[in-house]
């Protein structure tokens, strides 16, 4: 094992953490689910061969199953106890394959009035899944159908299973900004660190042999630009700084507003990316009556994703939202509508990639 | 053990079915489970202390040389051929063998001052085996892929290998080994079922060392 990549680990029961931590906060009330993020991802990162089926960013509709299938339910991480579950490697089809398709046989074969556009898998079978194939599908019965939309990247988590498992010491936790990488030098492919990742975020690229994952765009973000999932993102939601920077949006919405909220705290990683969780429109009845004491996304649902936090975040959101609908000050909701583009959401990261 | 000269070409040395195998003798290595507690990381030992794995008993190793090559014939039970690396789950079948780099070296994967040279064939390189140098668990390192040219064979529930290579390399890096007649020098092996999901320290091996001694 190499032994010089302390930071992320626990060695004799203390978890030695980084000088300081680079974090984003997702502003789920601002997502409209247009998967841009995915998209300047894929662009920047994803494009050589081997890495068709990776989606380092992805955003899944909730309630559902998820990027891979069921990945709630597949364990990995730590336990109370602190030690780490066993879990399992998602297949390509539970990630959702890069479909191939008869484009030939349509557009070139003669054949476009007699059949029609057939997505198949790496196998060469005809998917039953793919990596957003629940989308906009969400949960509850009509008329209070609900979803809602859940971005998700690696975490950069503080106690990172993928590292700790890996039996090659391949994967490390920057000192400086907290940043997980895996060193493909290193890497041989074993692939321990894609079961162990609760968040199931790791892709296997079969044709370099190795494991690869978001990065957190270390190359942009070293030069002062952020991340391209967050520049890029219409919806303005992903926020991006240093937890210790009180003057930053990460600071207060994370430590002073406290609204910022991990995903799946239990899973024991603590994880670096955080949630302003929903607020739920309220229940109708069949005659399109409004009861605003019901919420259409049941609390318990967004506590098992969130944490016991939720009502007290969600009711702070409404009171705030309250003052300022009524012209008082709020700095929280000035934090969360991002008035200056880029300054006020990721004012490290505020240079233009273009002038690079 | 001995390396018998043989006075044959690189294809018939090379060749699993060739006549020049059936007639050397083998000698039968027993393996054993690497254990769970051997396992480098918490992660691998919590997943694998209650699975099997490194179930292959028994390795048939047979080795000659001729003029100028040096070939060890491996042969296993391994009722299903696992050659594909495309799905997340697949991981080929692979074997291993391991030559101390000095006296001390441990017999699993070597130490610190105390490097091992492994080579190193797996089923979706069925033509060829790696040569790897490690000083301990997790940090083994490629030296060359190309030096040790392989033929493999799936029949019958059972793989035979042949790894052969060149008595000397012309321009050895640190840790390659080189073989000259009347040498005496030692080795053990591992074997992985890629079907069971084998990988990295979840494999057999033999936790003895095997000696072998060149012919003239």
């Amino acid at each position: 094992m190499n032994e010089k990549n302390v930071v992320g680990r626990e060695l004799a029961g203390t978890l030695n953490k980084p000088n300081r931590q680079l974090a984003m906060v997702f502003d789920l009330n601002k997502c409209l689910g247009c998967h841009t993020c995915s998209i300047s991802c894929k662009r920047q990162w994803t494009r050589e061969e081997g890495m068709e089926q990776q989606w380092w960013a992805v955003v899944n509709t909730q309630p559902g199953l998820g990027t891979p299938k069921n990945w709630e339910d597949i364990g990995g991480g730590w336990d109370a106890k602190g030690e780490p579950r066993p879990s399992k490697i998602p297949t390509r089809d539970e990630f959702g394959d890069a479909w191939k398709f008869n484009n030939d046989e349509v557009f070139h074969g003669g054949k476009g009035k007699v059949t029609y556009l057939k997505p198949v898998t790496t196998k060469g079978e005809a998917p039953d899944w793919g990596p957003n194939w629940d989308e906009d599908e969400g949960g509850g019965e009509y008329p209070n159908s609900h979803f809602f939309y859940l971005p998700r990247i690696c975490n950069h988590c503080t106690h990172p299973a993928c590292l700790e498992a890996c039996p090659r010491g391949a994967i490390y936790k920057r000192a400086d900004d907290g940043i997980v990488l895996i060193n493909d030098k290193q890497c041989k492919g074993f692939r321990f660190c894609m079961e162990a990742c609760p968040y199931k975020r790791i892709y296997y690229n079969h044709v370099r042999d190795v494991g690869q994952k978001c990065i957190f765009c270390f190359p942009r973000v070293e030069k002062g630009v952020a991340p391209a999932c967050a520049r890029q993102c219409p919806g303005r939601l992903r926020f991006v700084g240093y937890l210790d920077d009180e003057n930053g949006p990460i600071h207060k919405l994370v430590h002073k507003w406290k609204v910022a909220l991990p995903l799946h705290q239990e899973y024991g990683t603590q994880p670096n990316v955080y949630y302003v969780p929903p607020i739920s429109p309220p229940s109708v009845d069949m005659n399109g009556r409004v009861d605003p004491s019901r919420p259409r996304i049941p609390q318990d649902y967004l506590e098992g994703l969130f944490g016991p936090r939720v009502k007290e975040v969600l009711a702070l959101l409404e009171a705030e939202k309250a003052k300022k609908s009524k012209g008082q000050p709020s700095e929280l909701m000035d934090l969360l509508i991002v008035y200056k583009w880029p300054n006020d959401i990721f004012p490290d990261f505020v240079r233009d990639p273009a002038e690079l | 053990m001995l390396v018998r000269r043989v006075d044959v070409d690189a294809a018939q040395l090379g060749d699993p079915d060739g006549g020049v195998w059936r007639a050397a003798t083998g000698e039968v290595v027993s393996l054993i489970q690497a254990p769970a507690a051997m396992q480098p990381t918490k992660y691998i030992a919590a997943k694998w202390q209650d699975k099997p794995y490194g179930q292959t008993k028994t390795l048939v190793v047979k080795a000659l040389r001729n003029a100028g090559e040096i070939a060890f014939r491996l042969e296993w039970q391994d009722k299903t051929k696992n050659e594909r690396r495309i799905e997340n789950t697949d991981f080929p079948d692979a074997v291993a063998m391991l030559f101390p780099l000095s006296e001390q070296s441990p017999l699993i994967m070597g130490g610190e001052g105390a490097p091992v040279s492994l080579w190193y064939w797996r089923a979706d390189y069925p033509t060829r085996a790696r040569n790897d140098v490690a000083s301990g668990i997790g940090t083994s390192q490629v030296l060359d892929a190309e030096s040790i040219a392989a033929q493999a064979k799936h029949q019958d529930g059972r793989w035979s290998v042949v790894l052969r290579r060149s008595l000397r390399l012309e321009k050895p890096l640190d840790g390659t080994l080189q073989f000259s007649a009347g040498q005496v020098l030692r080795t053990t092996f591992a074997v992985w079922d890629g079907g069971n999901l084998e990988r990295a320290g979840i494999k057999a091996f033999s936790p003895s060392w095997l000696e072998l001694t060149l012919d003239a």
